[in-house]
């Protein structure tokens, strides 16, 4: 390797470390901007850079990767997109667009022991209530029920599990829905701490056996809310929870193995202010895409599900 | 609950709609930002904003084409305007060279796709500690500081060997590409 070559290869780095000075940025620039093969070796070191970040399936064992087909890199886009100003309109705009924050799984690790505020496995639930909740301590969403035990699926822990029936709920009779969802809040107010606060929502999902070309999806999802529950809007819908949240995730994965208890989870940040999570859980069809009529799934359990907050410095 | 992908191709997208198309292509959209706006924080806010002009435009989306070559577009525009803003503040590359490296990234898509692959495979033969390291970095967004806390360790000291295993990288990939010609 030659010598400017290794100083290019510093400065790239130290530009992607955030480590350049005044002196090695402009240095940088410059070469950039005078040499196509600096520029190819910073593509190169800057896409090894952002996919050792973000590509969560490069740090996944093999055998994981091949049941988490849906994590593998995909390409960047192949074409050029033209520069165009930003569409200044403003109408339409969702405030609550503004505040929403997608975590994912890129929040650093835990230095402290994570508290857990909540904890259901189901063992005192009879089914899910009608829609959306707007309290505390209940279940709602689409048609679920709670059950013992069912073919080739047993309970993760204790006796009973979360079984998902329908893709909508009485009253809702939605035409088409490939989604089955169900909600619950917590209650965090005074749990967050004043500094950095990371809320980890976590469950296990599990499938028996699915016959024929059909692929079904899990997720897990939290919409932080700094408002009282009194304020909600009756009959609480998802779209006001997206535009109305502090801070959300979400996360899926495709179910695999019948039997075999998937963990999914996804970290959010709350601030002292926040009052409430609102938990989101459902699986869906994945294929084939739904073009008419409601999901009713063949079995699909959900059981531990898990309120973490870590204090984070 | 109703899905977009229930919903047939010539309707505009819901909210919900939208939502879900966004989260779940938030991942791609953020390693296409960290090429240009590489710390990981910053990116983050440019997919965020990104976000926000995309529900701005969703009435101009066709929901019959690929959702991320569309979003791609507003990202890079949003990487510009924060270039534009911190590039020299943050020690960055700057507006104008930002433009000419996308320009030749959509080029050399094809051989940034191969070197990916390698990766994945050059990444599973590293010496654990120096795997762990780059994990520790990388994907757990340590600092260099944090790192050589808890190695027990100069920073500086840290920060060469993550220099060194990222140059192990580097070579293996290009090995590897070696190979196949």
């Amino acid at each position: 390797m030659n010598t400017e070559r290794e100083e290019l290869i510093h400065l790239i780095h130290a530009c992607l470390d955030g480590r350049a000075t005044d002196a090695q940025a402009s240095r940088l620039n410059a070469l950039l901007r005078e040499d196509a093969a600096a520029r190819d070796l910073y593509l190169q070191l800057a896409d090894t850079h952002s996919c050792l970040a973000v590509d969560e399936s490069l740090w996944m064992d093999p055998s994981a990767l091949a049941a988490h087909p849906d994590l593998a890199v995909a390409s960047v886009p192949k074409r050029w997109f033209v520069w165009r100003p930003l569409l200044s309109a403003a109408a339409g705009i969702v405030v609550g667009m503004l505040c929403t924050t997608v975590v994912f799984a890129y929040v650093g690790p835990s230095l402290v022991k994570p508290k857990t505020i909540f904890a259901e496995s189901f063992e005192s639930v009879v089914r899910t209530a009608p829609g959306l909740p707007r309290g505390t301590g209940s279940w709602g969403g689409d048609e679920a029920v709670v059950v013992d035990s069912a073919p080739g699926v047993k309970p993760r822990t204790g006796g009973r599990m979360l079984r998902f029936l329908s893709g909508t709920y009485q009253g809702e009779n939605s035409p088409r829905s490939q989604w089955g969802d169900v909600y619950h809040i917590v209650d965090v107010r005074g749990l967050a701490g004043a500094g950095r606060t990371v809320a980890r929502v976590s469950t296990n999902f599990a499938q028996a056996e699915v016959t024929g070309e059909k692929r079904f999806a899990c997720s897990v999802g939290a919409f932080a809310l700094d408002q009282d529950l009194s304020t909600l809007p009756s009959p609480l819908n998802q779209m006001w929870l997206q535009q109305n949240n502090n801070a959300s995730g979400s996360r899926r994965a495709v179910l695999t193995d019948p039997g075999r208890w998937q963990e999914v989870s996804v970290e959010l940040a709350i601030t002292s202010q926040t009052r409430f999570l609102v938990l989101h859980l459902a699986v869906d069809q994945e294929r084939p895409t739904l073009t008419s009529g409601t999901v009713h799934f063949p079995g699909h359990f959900m059981d531990d599900v898990k309120v973490e907050l870590i204090p984070r410095h | 609950m109703e899905s977009f992908a229930s919903n047939l191709p010539t309707q505009p997208l819901t909210h919900e709609q939208f939502m879900r198309l966004f989260l779940a292509s938030e991942r791609e959209l953020l390693r296409y930002v960290m090429a240009l706006v590489p710390n990981v924080t910053d990116a983050r806010d440019v997919v965020q904003e990104t976000a926000i002009a995309l529900w701005r435009a969703i009435g101009k989306y066709d929901p019959a084409k690929p959702f991320v070559p569309w979003a791609c577009r507003f990202a890079l525009n949003e990487a510009r305007l924060h270039l534009r803003t911190e590039s020299r503040r943050r020690r960055l590359i700057e507006e104008d060279v930002a433009a000419m490296l996308d320009e030749r990234r959509v080029e050399i898509a094809a051989p940034l796709d191969a070197r990916r692959e390698h990766l994945r495979d050059c990444l599973g033969r590293l010496p654990e500690d120096q795997r762990r390291l780059v994990r520790g970095y990388y994907f757990d967004e340590e600092s260099i500081e944090a790192l050589a806390a808890t190695l027990g360790r100069g920073a500086e000291a840290v920060y060469k060997a993550l220099q060194r295993t990222r140059q192990a990288l580097q070579q293996c990939i290009e090995r590897k590409l070696q190979t196949e010609q």
